[in-house]
């Protein structure tokens, strides 16, 4: 099946039920877990690939009913490194079905434009076979313009793989003297993970009765409204998503609270560590003054009164922040154009897999 | 017109959900209340034995806004009894957290209710970030121990963040290098400093689905578990999700 079915007409119940939803608040972006696809294979003697077919359906259908209903940013977990662990047939098969899906996305270029879809994957995809990884990178560079509705795609992703990355970095920035130690805060970090472009995850949806998040959007969904829902993926219907939309609505208020609370907090702290650093400094200066030059020099020339010593410090802290500000936006763009540099050289890569066997990427 | 009806809808549910609540949970606490004194240390331990899963570390999440000491004390003596090892007790302000002493008075009433003269027998630590070691009782060898940890956001995305800060210093002091920053190594990191494993099992008290800050490097395989409120908390319902707990599988990815 396509990546865009054809539009199926709503009937005028689905319409009246999109009509009253949105007259409340509509999550933005959306994390599926898509669960249950070799359940459904089973439970309806379908073969494994079978299932995992249905389940790629599925997701068309949804981006569509998310499109409808205003939801501008979907995330789905795809494939998790755990997965490797399946049995080799099946990763084969889950490999050839994405080969196969992603060839297909490329064919219909003009549709993806036309929809304005941008397409993002999230995970290490050096994990993947190498002409999966081209075609994935492809996918990216044709859709990276596009506006209107953006799907992140995570592929051989795990959060705690994913935040070891932003770790590697930020100490690899620390260790270049790109950032100092003191720069490293909740904002920074997230800046650094697979997400970084995305907008906050609102609602997360587990299919399949499962009630746990399985190494997905662990950082992400932490102030998110998680609904697990009791069907099968490949079973999910327009209806299961209304359910959980009236359900992120139900939860909204207490959870805006959270987020509001937490980004309070967050700035009280960066003010503290500002301060600290300013501190810090002066008394390095202080001491290098008192030792290099004559200590009654200083004393000589200082007579402020308490008020202008405070004002001192409040510019000089005013002062501080500018300067890590961009500091820090500075070594974010280096980090994020390493990342686009990595995903422009693997499209821009001859398509010809007997040119690089070497490159070849093992499976672990 | 739109807005009211969907306000209808929302009254609705909220109307289905506490139906749903007298008739779940509310029996059950009317029962309970008829005979108090259910549980001795000895049906515990029976209930233990028959479950198919124990979990080690459990986590109580209470996202309501005011709080019942009572009955959190009684459920950790719940757990203790029930042989879990690992509690981790969380708001996100961090109002029980600055309550620890109120919380262990009310451990030590609820030790001598339902143990009687057995509560030397068990070991009941409270651990906060705020105060390393708030209480230590003194057990003999063969007593039962228990690591009850108080958090809050603070413990939450911030101690990643920490992690990340301690990380950077290792590698630029070059005794650490970047290519072990793999998630099983920065995990046995994370088991030290905060003192206990991944948890199991998190049971969230109140009506809002979310993890609001709760670990998260520490929620890779939890199963979570909602139940309406911690107020008033029966041993039956509590001991039910607990009971739930065992009956699910984990694949691992498989």
């Amino acid at each position: 099946m396509s990546w865009f079915p054809q539009k199926r007409e709503s009937t005028w119940l689905q319409r009246a039920c999109e009509a009253v939803l949105s007259a409340g608040p509509i999550p933005r972006h959306v994390a599926i877990i898509m669960d249950g696809n070799r359940r459904f294979a089973v439970k309806n003697s379908l073969a494994k690939s079978e299932g995992h077919v249905k389940g790629f359906d599925k997701l068309a259908e949804t981006l569509e009913w998310c499109l409808d209903l205003g939801i501008t940013e979907v995330t789905v977990y795809a494939f998790s490194i755990e997965n490797f662990k399946r049995s080799p047939d099946e990763v084969n098969c889950l490999m050839e079905l994405s080969r196969q899906k992603f060839a297909r996305l490329l064919q219909e270029k003009d549709l993806i434009h036309q929809h304005g879809v941008c397409v993002r994957i999230l995970g290490d995809i050096s994990r993947l076979p190498s002409d999966l990884q081209e075609l994935l990178a492809e996918a990216v560079s044709i859709s990276a313009n596009n506006k209107r509705a953006i799907l992140n795609v995570c592929f051989a992703y795990t959060a705690r793989d994913d935040m070891c990355m932003a770790m590697r970095d930020v100490a690899d920035g620390v260790k270049k003297g790109l950032i100092k130690k003191s720069d490293i805060s909740e904002y920074l970090f997230e800046k650094c993970l697979y997400t970084s472009h995305c907008r906050d995850v609102d609602l997360l949806i587990r299919t399949s009765g499962e009630i746990r998040l399985s190494d997905f959007l662990m950082w992400e969904s932490s102030f998110s409204c998680l609904a697990f829902v009791k069907v099968l993926w490949p079973d999910f219907s327009i209806w299961h998503l209304y359910a959980a939309i009236l359900h992120y609505q139900r939860n909204h208020g207490k959870i805006q609270i959270a987020r509001q609370n937490n980004a309070i907090e967050r700035q009280r702290l960066q003010r503290e560590s500002d301060l600290k650093c300013v501190m810090e400094e002066e008394e390095e200066d202080k001491s290098g003054v008192n030792t290099k030059d004559n200590p009654a020099g200083s004393s000589g020339k200082d007579s402020p009164s308490g008020v202008a010593e405070q004002k001192n410090v409040q510019s000089r802290v005013q002062h501080y922040k500018e300067v890590r500000e961009k500091r820090v936006e500075e070594f974010l763009r280096t980090v994020h154009s390493k990342r686009k540099q990595f995903w422009t050289s693997l499209a821009l890569s001859p398509s010809d897999v007997t040119l690089k066997p070497s490159q070849s990427v093992s499976v672990c | 017109m739109r807005t009211i009806l969907l306000r209808l809808v929302h009254y609705l549910i909220a109307l289905g959900e506490f139906l749903r609540y007298l008739v779940l949970f509310a029996p059950s606490q009317a029962f309970v209340f008829a005979r108090k004194s259910a549980q001795t240390p000895l049906s515990i331990q029976s209930d233990s034995k028959s479950l198919k899963k124990l979990p080690s570390h459990v986590g109580l999440l209470v996202a309501e806004d005011d709080f019942s000491f009572k009955d959190l004390a009684n459920m950790i003596v719940w757990s203790v009894s029930l042989g879990i090892s690992y509690l981790t007790i969380y708001d996100i302000n961090g109002e029980i957290k600055r309550n620890s002493l109120l919380l262990q008075r009310n451990i030590d009433e609820s030790k001598e209710h339902v143990m009687g003269h057995d509560s030397s027998h068990y070991d009941i630590q409270l651990f906060s970030s705020s105060h390393p070691l708030v209480h230590r009782s003194t057990g003999t060898s063969k007593s039962r121990h228990c690591c009850v940890h108080l958090l809050c956001v603070e413990d939450g995305q911030r101690k990643i963040v920490n992690m990340s800060r301690h990380l950077s210093d290792l590698v630029c002091r070059g005794s650490y290098s970047l290519q072990d920053i793999q998630p099983c190594n920065v995990d046995s990191f994370f088991q030290e400093s905060m003192q206990f494993p991944d948890p199991e099992l998190c049971v969230k008290f109140g009506n809002v689905d979310s993890l609001l800050g709760y670990l998260p490097w520490q929620v890779r395989l939890t199963e979570f578990i909602s139940l309406p409120s911690h107020k008033g908390i029966s041993y039956k319902s509590f001991l039910s999700s607990i009971v739930q707990f065992g009956n699910t599988a984990q694949r691992f990815g498989k």
